[in-house]
């Protein structure tokens, strides 16, 4: 250590004598800055990385965030938007009051948002949910949540809802994110969430990202790779659709065309067979072949002609058992000459992609994100990447990783465990399961039938059954899909808009969303309620509540309960469900979802107290999350017990057997389950399936459903920027995050934009068949697409590239394709 | 401040929903987006160093322009002036002593390799009033 560098520890050593402070506080800290600060732990708010952090909070204020050294995810580490953790909380337009849709001193659609009590806001909520649900049933209501909810405000909602309301309508943003990777893994698996975990990093040789910027997205996971890298020479490949961060770190960066990822992970699976260099001995013993249905269409409206076109959008999850063989003459036309001309790649970069997946001595560790997931072929591939995998037994070993990387921190442990998806239910069970929901109604003790079998309205059809008038009331918390959401212009705004339509938006800030809602109910955020995560490597973080909400801001979790409290079973459930259960006759829906005796049956703890519980005189969060345990306990997704969370910082990756996290599923060496499943001395059990076996899919390639044309000649590619998290609704409250990023920009060829008589800096029009938006050409920056493409990233509430997007989803896991459209690009007269 | 500026531009985005009238025909309009789109800034060159948010915690933030400057796999430009070796001449803030220490508290140089990735942690500021 050389002086200067010492001199700077010590005086940090000495500003922090005699007060608790994380051992690795940077060094610059100031003595004043740190008095009287008590330290928490917490998880991040922002990404689905999870890092661990330490909270320093002061004078009922959130003040100080560092990484928690003790942390395996993160060792201490933070990344610029988690040191900037203490703003988000404090911008001065936080929404600290229900406010309603007025005029002349009561609701009207066309009125001014106002001021109105809690009492008036919550009365007004249950009686638009009771006119709709009285006068057009259940499936005129929806909820829109999220990946950012906390696992027991995911479980509330999905109880609310789906048992409660009798009504499915119920997703999460996360369908927005990562949707085909729960698809993916169901299908190929039987069961979601990774094989392996985050330690794969530190065993693997070779790291391929297929459609994820980390560098930018996942900026400390991008740490612990670049380490692997740089001291241990593991290998880096980086797919993308156009150059960014990720590629500057990469030993190769391949610029693929957009849609070709199908074709070249057929190619390399047809390289490892003619090669011979797939792992016969492990395919035989622990997968199997399907051909998927193909020809499927792109989830578009059915009157589209892409959707009549397509043999197979009735079906689009269906397929065929078939053999190896018949796999290999499935793959016989992906020859490399093929994958180089259509990917745009050379032949030598794709055999040395190949020779990396074939060396049966390099552990490969496969990243995506919304490369893969934000895709109209999605599922596809995610199963296709499995098939590498599998055809090289590379997979729940360490180091030997295919690894869905996940957006929110948060998307894992609700959206996906607690199954607020509207087709399903907690650990991976179904609402089209007969047994899986009779075991539902039996754990919430619930009369047979409550639960009914057909999925409800995905993220895409929720908007376009508010604009068909088929939905009359709509809720949606920690979410703003007003900027996020794909076609806003086309397909949101105008179902929010219309007369007969009652729209609730739970928000921290007055985002989009809120401006276009009839009723905005001011939320409490993180730290301000206590919670629970679950993060990409199924480690579930619990906090405590560590600082009070503003004004009259409360929880989602506050806000669903009040609800339920609204409402008698007798309004909402039909005769004969009432007739099963006549015990249940005259009760609330608090009562019966929530007084249960499982869920209020643990005592407050007084030690640590939460607004939402010391209300209600029962530890809320313990009995939500003990009742909702039970689904997984003895099923391959166990949860700890509820105080064991609080107790360990960095939480524990479930299954948890015994008190011992599992770092990788499927290996007998490693998950109990699969020791128990596994036949015989068999090391490995892909026990979601009941054969033990994973699936190898066959699918091909089909082109995406806008491409480029002479009138729209431009791909057009969105997505996120390291200093704001998504809707930049928290992160531009962030002086330092705003001044290092303030807008938007059109990334851009300098070629394309020669061609166009445009500079850095000119201000261009991007119109598609659906809208239009502005921004300033950037041809240096961090992102540099290719010719022939430009990229805008979505959190700028002022420049709305959601207003261009196509809401084309993949067809089987309904997510939206965000990454590929047509536009063009038009200069913007009279500007430099 | 910085809030009240981006709302200002988010409720014209909004075609003023606050106050919001008929949908129409027309759904577009209430989206249409502000009809000024602010210059390319270049980057601060002035602003002292601060951590975000006032996190006394916080990595601070980068006070000079970084455009140009090479942070690749093979070459890392921060390290000519905030390296072990940079000449005390040039005034600049020394790496404290947690970067020279990988993931295992082992010490690395001439940083630890997971620090490499710099503007992870230390952005560089735009010169204006956003």
């Amino acid at each position: 250590m050389d002086r200067r560098a010492f001199l700077r520890l010590q005086a940090a050593a000495l500003a922090a004598a005699g007060i608790p402070l994380p051992a690795n506080v940077q060094a610059a800290a100031l003595p004043d800055d740190l008095s009287g600060i008590t330290w928490h732990k917490a998880p991040c708010r922002f990404c689905g990385v999870g890092c661990g952090m330490q909270i320093g909070v002061r004078n009922n204020r959130v003040v100080a965030a560092t990484g928690d050294p003790e942390v395996d995810v993160n060792r201490g580490l933070a990344c610029v938007k988690g040191y900037s953790l203490p703003g988000i909380l404090y911008g001065e337009d936080r929404l600290t009051r229900p406010l309603l849709r007025m005029r002349d001193g009561k609701f009207h659609k066309r009125g001014t948002l106002t001021p109105v009590s809690w009492e008036t806001a919550m009365d007004i909520m249950a009686d638009k949910f009771r006119a709709a649900l009285r006068e057009h049933g259940p499936d005129s209501i929806a909820m829109f949540g999220s990946g950012q909810w906390t696992i027991w405000e995911g479980y509330a909602a999905n109880k609310l809802m789906k048992a409660g309301f009798r009504s499915n309508n119920l997703d999460p943003n996360a369908r927005h994110c990562m949707a085909s990777a729960v698809m993916g893994m169901m299908r190929t698996f039987g069961m979601d969430e990774p094989p392996g975990c985050y330690d794969d990093i530190e065993h693997a040789d070779a790291f391929v990202l297929w459609g994820a910027n980390m560098a930018e997205m996942h900026p400390i996971l991008w740490t612990r790779v670049s380490e692997r890298c740089r001291q241990h020479g593991a290998k880096l490949i980086v797919l993308s659709t156009l150059q960014n961060r990720s590629c500057d770190m990469a030993d190769q960066a391949m610029i693929f065309t957009p849609q070709t990822d199908l074709i070249i992970l057929n190619y390399i699976a047809r390289y490892l067979i003619e090669e011979d260099k797939v792992d016969h001995d492990f395919v035989r013993r622990h997968a199997r072949f399907r051909r998927g249905n193909a020809d499927i269409g792109y989830g578009l409206r059915p009157e589209d002609p892409r959707q009549i076109a397509a043999t197979n959008a009735d079906n689009p999850g269906g397929g065929e058992d078939i053999d190896f063989e018949a796999f290999r003459e499935f793959l016989a036309p992906y020859t490399l000459a093929y994958a180089a001309r259509e990917s745009g790649l050379r032949e030598s970069e794709l055999e040395t992609l190949a020779r990396i997946y074939a060396d049966p001595d390099t552990r490969v560790m496969s990243f995506w994100t919304m490369g893969f997931n934000q895709h109209t072929r999605g599922v596809w591939c995610n199963n296709m990447i499995y098939n590498l995998h599998l055809l090289t037994g590379k997979i729940s070993t360490p180091g030997n990783s295919p690894f869905s990387l996940t957006g929110q921190p948060s998307a894992c442990g609700t959206a996906r465990e607690v199954g607020t998806f509207s087709h399903r239910l907690p650990a991976d069970k179904l609402l089209a399961n007969p047994a899986h929901r009779q075991f539902a109604e039996d754990v919430w003790q619930l009369p047979a039938g409550t639960l009914r079998a057909e999925s409800g309205l995905s993220a895409v059809a929720q908007s376009r059954a508010l604009k068909d008038g088929v939905l009359k009331v709509y809720w949606t918390q920690v979410t703003n899909n007003m900027q996020a959401g794909p076609n806003v212009s086309q397909e949101i705004l105008p179902g929010w808009r219309k007369d007969d339509t009652f729209i609730i938006v739970s928000d921290i800030y007055p985002t989009l969303s809120a401006q276009a809602a009839d009723l905005v109910l001011p939320a409490a955020s993180w730290v301000e309620k206590e919670g629970a995560f679950g993060n990409s490597e199924r480690r579930t973080q619990f906090w405590h509540q560590l600082v009070t909400p503003p004004g009259e801001a409360r929880s989602d979790l506050w806000q669903l309960v009040a609800l339920s409290q609204r409402f008698t079973v007798d309004e909402v459930w039909p005769e004969a469900l009432l007739a099963k259960a006549p015990d249940l006759r005259g009760k609330t829906l608090f009562q019966v979802l929530f007084a249960n005796g499982e869920v209020d049956k643990f005592p407050l703890d007084d030690d640590h107290p939460n607004m939402e519980s010391e209300a209600l005189g029962f530890y809320l969060q313990k009995g939500l999350f003990e009742e909702y345990a039970r689904f997984g306990r003895g099923l391959a997704h166990d949860l700890a017990d509820f105080d064991v969370y609080h107790r360990t910082r960095g939480g524990l990756r479930w299954p948890v057997v015994d008190g011992q996290e599992t770092r990788w599923r499927y290996n007998g060496e490693f998950d109990s389950y699969a020791k128990r499943h596994a036949e015989g001395d068999e090391q490995f059990a892909f026990y979601g399936h009941k054969d033990n076996r994973a699936i190898i899919f066959a699918l091909p390639y089909e082109p995406a459903p806008e491409l480029p044309d002479d009138a729209y000649p431009f791909w057009l590619n969105t997505g996120r920027v390291l200093e704001h998290w998504h809707t930049g609704t928290m992160t531009q409250q962030v002086p330092e995050l705003h001044r290092a990023v303030p807008h938007a920009l059109c990334y851009m060829h300098p070629d394309d934009a020669r061609d166009l008589a445009l500079r850095r800096g000119s201000e261009v029009e991007i119109q598609s068949r659906r809208g239009k938006m502005r921004a300033r050409v950037e041809t240096k920056g961090r992102n540099r697409p290719p010719q022939g493409m430009v990229f805008v990233p979505f959190f700028d509430a002022g420049r709305l590239v959601n207003a261009c997007t196509l809401d084309a989803t993949d067809p089987i896991s309904l997510q939206t394709d965000f990454k590929k459209c047509a536009v063009q690009i038009r200069p913007v007269r009279g500007t430099a | 401040m910085i809030r009240h500026v981006f709302l200002s531009a988010a409720v014209l985005a909004a075609g003023l929903l606050f106050n919001a009238p008929a949908i129409g025909d027309d759904p577009a309009a209430y989206i249409d987006q502000p009809t000024r789109t602010p210059l390319l800034s270049p980057e601060e060159d002035r602003r002292p160093a601060r951590p975000p948010a006032g996190n006394p915690t916080g990595a601070p933030t980068i006070p000079h322009r970084i455009t140009g400057h090479q942070l690749t796999r093979q070459h890392n430009r921060c390290l000519t002036c905030h390296g072990r070796d940079a000449p005390e001449s040039l005034g600049a803030t020394p790496m404290p002593a947690s970067h020279y220490l990988d993931r295992d508290g082992e010490p690395r140089e001439p940083l630890a390799e997971a620090r490499n990735p710099c503007t992870a942690c230390h952005v560089p500021q735009l010169r204006g009033n956003h």
